[in-house]
């Protein structure tokens, strides 16, 4: 090994930093969840193979969010998965120790209800550890891994990330009974307007509120790389992503189409907003281009 | 690539926490599912004098393996030659689990307190 070889390897102390700010990062965002009481009663009503369906999405929704958000541009696609294990399996184990700490782990509880519980809370714990570390790195972090600016991501990378954001926001509300509420309650033309709401302010969030990660809203090359068609894609998966919860919640069985239709947007809103943001997060406009530029057009 | 002993052991311990956690659902998901079932045993010899009378502890479990949610069971039992009810609900009865529940009696129980389960809710 040369001495550039041995200056270039991370350090223990680097590693061990890299790990507080992933756990950092997923107690942040899987908080509001460790508290809903909800969560927990899924966590043993739901069949297990629904939640391990859950686990599989997450996991995606985390690798393809580590290939899209330039956390090791220059690594190999098995390292993004590697660094995806080790989120879900981070999020596995910051959830047992969270729950056991909150006393929601008990030895008389059956294995279901534990297994169940720790997976279900895992999921936006490791959203968190990933978003953490590429989000909340150092300078110095972004240099050794190859940084996140700059990279093009594409439209079809970006509408990825908009369901990655769309899932992990709307996962905050779908275990809840709110939004099955607010949808049956819903005239028809309130949840319209709804509709047109969130694509009106998804649409202004990413290409006119000159956010970081903002966009010109400027059309591409593609016919989805054009503002209106990228805002509408980002808003069918958002509404898909609700439907997908709602499923898996066990929220659709025995409801009408009319309240699943409500339901479905009225938790789109949140999830547009959520898809929104993570196209902010990862950015993917012209590399180098200045803030200003997305309040244009 | 893992740079150091502590990135290897992250991986390691993760790859293993992710295994045991699927194998764990599968192996809960391709059991045999079953209604639940909850029961009821009453502790009377632990039975204690409170402010407000006297209390018979219990503990509420489900054997079967689906989960009850609004578990309601009553306890009956006499008291100076009166016959008395005593009502407990359990929101949430996870299939396997159990959970301590009290019942209140004005007095101290005569002879034997029998107990009946009221309903619950298929989640």
């Amino acid at each position: 090994m040369s001495p550039e070889d041995a200056s270039d390897r991370r350090s223990p102390r680097e590693s061990a930093q890299n790990l507080v700010r992933a756990t950092g990062g997923g107690l942040l965002i899987g908080l509001p969840l460790l508290f809903t009481q909800e969560v927990w009663y899924h966590g043993f009503v739901l069949h297990p193979l629904k939640i391990l369906f859950l686990l599989g999405v997450a996991f995606v929704v985390v690798v393809g969010y580590n290939v899209t958000s330039g956390f090791r541009e220059d690594g190999t696609l098995f390292e993004v998965l590697v660094d995806s294990v080790e989120a879900m399996g981070l999020g596995i184990l910051v959830a047992l120790v969270a729950l056991f700490l909150l006393g929601r782990l008990e030895a008389d509880m059956s294995l279901r209800e534990v297994v169940g519980k720790v997976a279900l809370e895992a999921i936006p714990i490791a959203f968190g550890a990933s978003l953490a570390r590429s989000q909340l790195a150092s300078s110095d972090d972004d240099e050794d891994d190859g940084g996140e600016d700059g990279k093009s991501i594409g439209p079809f990378g970006r509408l990825f990330v908009a369901a990655g954001g769309a899932l992990l926001f709307s996962l905050n509300v779908a275990p809840t009974d709110e939004p099955v509420m607010l949808g049956i309650e819903a005239d028809w033309w309130l949840l319209l307007l709804l509709m047109v709401a969130s694509i009106l302010l998804t649409f202004a969030l990413v290409f006119y509120a000159d956010f970081r990660g903002g966009r010109p809203a400027r059309a591409g090359d593609s016919p989805m790389d054009h503002p209106l068609s990228e805002t509408l894609a980002a808003y069918a998966i958002s509404l898909g992503v609700s439907v997908l919860l709602f499923w898996s919640f066990d929220r659709t069985e025995g409801t009408g189409l009319r309240a699943i239709v409500g339901m479905t947007v009225v938790l789109g809103f949140v999830a547009s907003l959520g898809a929104a943001v993570g196209r902010l997060l990862v950015g993917g406009g012209e590399a180098g281009a200045p803030q200003g530029e997305g309040a244009e057009g | 690539m893992r740079q150091n002993v502590l990135e290897w052991a992250a991986l390691a311990i993760s790859a293993v926490a992710i295994g045991l956690v699927a194998v764990l659902l599968v192996v809960e998901g391709l059991g045999t599912m079953s209604a639940a079932d909850p029961a009821l045993t009453l502790r009377p010899e632990e039975g204690r004098a409170v402010a407000l009378g006297w209390s018979v502890p219990g503990t509420m479990s489900n054997t079967g393996r689906d989960a009850a949610e609004a578990v309601v069971v009553e306890a009956s039992a006499t008291v100076d030659g009166v016959e008395e009810t005593s009502e407990v609900e359990v929101m949430f009865l996870p299939g396997g689990s159990s959970v301590d529940v009290e019942f209140g009696f004005s007095g101290q129980p005569e002879g034997e307190i029998s107990a009946r389960l009221v309903g619950y809710r298929v989640p």
